[in-house]
């Protein structure tokens, strides 16, 4: 072809950032879980949280709720729950 | 970046005057190098860039013709998507205006829609990843919907009318490789519905016998403003009734439709056609009346509710047959919008998402810069 023919690319083209996983914590004190909202995630939570006690008797469980499921969980909370546990639970319960 | 911000942003690189030469000298997309235009249609297909149907090429010379008729610098930001660190320029924007199949003239249609949805009470990132699978639905109002030929009469959900097909098709393709909505990615619908391929409709001012829905959204009643207004909804949902009767009758079929539905909460939009809307008028229903009446009807007791939504018997309490589930949580919660052909006793209810008030409609005048003094 002798005519070129450009077009641009309708992409962000942002590569996304790589997020590397925290250290793994070589003891967890306190475990935070993050309710995502959603009925019966509470439900699946305590139930995780029973089972992780049945293991670990001296372990602090910490329970965090998102205000709301159809948004993401604010700032400030995340920050509370990296500032008052060791490790965290989030997932999407249904 | 905040809100204050993004506008200071855009009042700066806005007021310099520009040519579509100058224009394009400041494009920053990459630029992709092939041998024509068919073969660009199956390279955007081989990179996932469509919704499925083949695009118009979005070359450098289109797309800042399509940013010099609006006014835009490439690098103008329109919206943020935080909880995707994303960000939506007018480059972008023009880029798939042009691949939709848009005219230059439809892009002040679609930047204010982008602006409108990145507001946060629209919370375009849950609307746009949800199950639930509603898509943003634009409505024009103004002297604008003439002017581009949006169509607001017969078949207007429906295919035929260049700027309806193509201006939705606008905002899908800037949720699709903007935003990421990339189905089974970041767009997890169950089902979907056709209006995400594309969802704009104008209203029908000449055969509305109210006010035109902006100007109940806040906009000034001023016959030289034009406005759009963004609902995530649900696909419609179609209200048969041919013989009309009287207003009453009207009132119980909405209802009905509504409550064929176990959404509640959120804004609702009823959208009433020419043969529905002249029963209202021979009978002098004010808007305010008809939402009332769809408000007090679309009621059911929370025990109804909860077995219709398939609860145990056990989740179901005796004061639950009391305890009394209105679909709407207030009148005002109900949009009004006339459109649609003349024959047919067809109106149309669009339920809100499954999150209710978790999102709510936004409406923007169009080329009216409201944050500017």
């Amino acid at each position: 072809m002798t005519n070129k023919f450009i077009v641009l690319d309708p992409t962000l083209e942002v590569e996304t950032p790589r997020v590397e996983r925290a250290p793994r914590p070589s003891q967890i004190h306190t475990i935070g879980l993050l309710d995502n909202g959603k009925q019966n995630s509470d439900k699946l939570l305590q139930n995780l949280a029973r089972m992780l006690v049945a293991q670990q008797p001296t372990l602090k469980i910490n329970y965090y709720r998102k205000p709301g499921a159809y948004r993401p969980a604010p700032a400030a909370l995340l920050d509370k729950v990296a500032a008052e546990c060791d490790a965290a639970l989030v997932g999407i319960g249904d | 970046m905040d809100t204050a911000q993004i506008s200071s942003l855009n009042l700066e690189t806005s007021s310099a005057p520009s040519t579509q030469a100058e224009v394009e000298r400041l494009l920053t997309s990459r630029r992709i190098e092939l041998s024509g235009p068919a073969e660009a249609v199956e390279f955007f297909y081989q990179k996932g860039w469509t919704d499925g149907l083949p695009v118009v090429p979005p070359t450098p010379e289109k797309v800042s013709e399509f940013l010099e008729y609006a006014g835009k610098l490439p690098g103008d930001i329109l919206g943020m998507i935080p909880a995707r660190n994303r960000v939506i320029t007018a480059e972008k924007v023009a880029i798939n205006a042009v691949m939709a199949g848009c005219l230059p003239s439809y892009m002040p249609v679609i930047i204010t829609a982008i602006e409108a949805m990145c507001q946060e009470e629209f919370n375009l990132h849950g609307i746009s990843a949800t199950t639930g699978g509603t898509a943003p639905l634009l409505i024009i109002n103004g002297p604008i919907a003439q002017q581009l030929n949006i169509n607001s009469g017969v078949n207007c959900f429906g295919p035929g009318v260049r700027a309806n097909a193509t201006i939705g098709r606008a905002i899908r393709l800037i949720l699709l490789n903007v935003a990421g909505s990339i189905p089974g990615v970041l767009d997890k619908a169950c089902l979907g519905h056709p209006g995400k391929y594309s969802y704009c409709i104008a209203e029908d001012e000449a055969g509305n016998p109210w006010g035109p829905l902006s100007v109940d959204r806040g906009i000034p009643p001023d016959p030289d403003i034009s406005a759009v207004t963004v609902f995530a909804g649900e696909s419609p949902h179609f209200v048969n009734n041919q013989a009309g009767g009287s207003g009453e009758r009207i009132i119980g079929s909405i209802v009905n439709t509504m409550m064929g539905t176990l959404y509640r909460g959120g804004n609702w939009l009823l959208v009433l056609c020419p043969e529905h809307v002249t029963v209202f008028k021979q009978e002098s229903w004010t808007k305010a009346q008809i939402r009332e009446a769809v408000y007090k009807r679309a009621v059911r007791s929370l025990a109804d509710f909860k077995r219709l939504n398939g609860l145990p018997d056990n989740m179901i309490q005796l004061e639950d047959d009391k305890t009394i589930q209105r679909n709407i949580d207030t009148p005002d919660d109900l949009l009004i919008v006339t459109a649609g052909g003349k024959a047919g006793g067809f109106s149309a209810v669009i339920p809100p998402w499954a999150a209710g008030a978790d999102t709510r409609p936004v409406t923007r005048a169009i080329g009216v810069c409201i944050d500017c003094d």
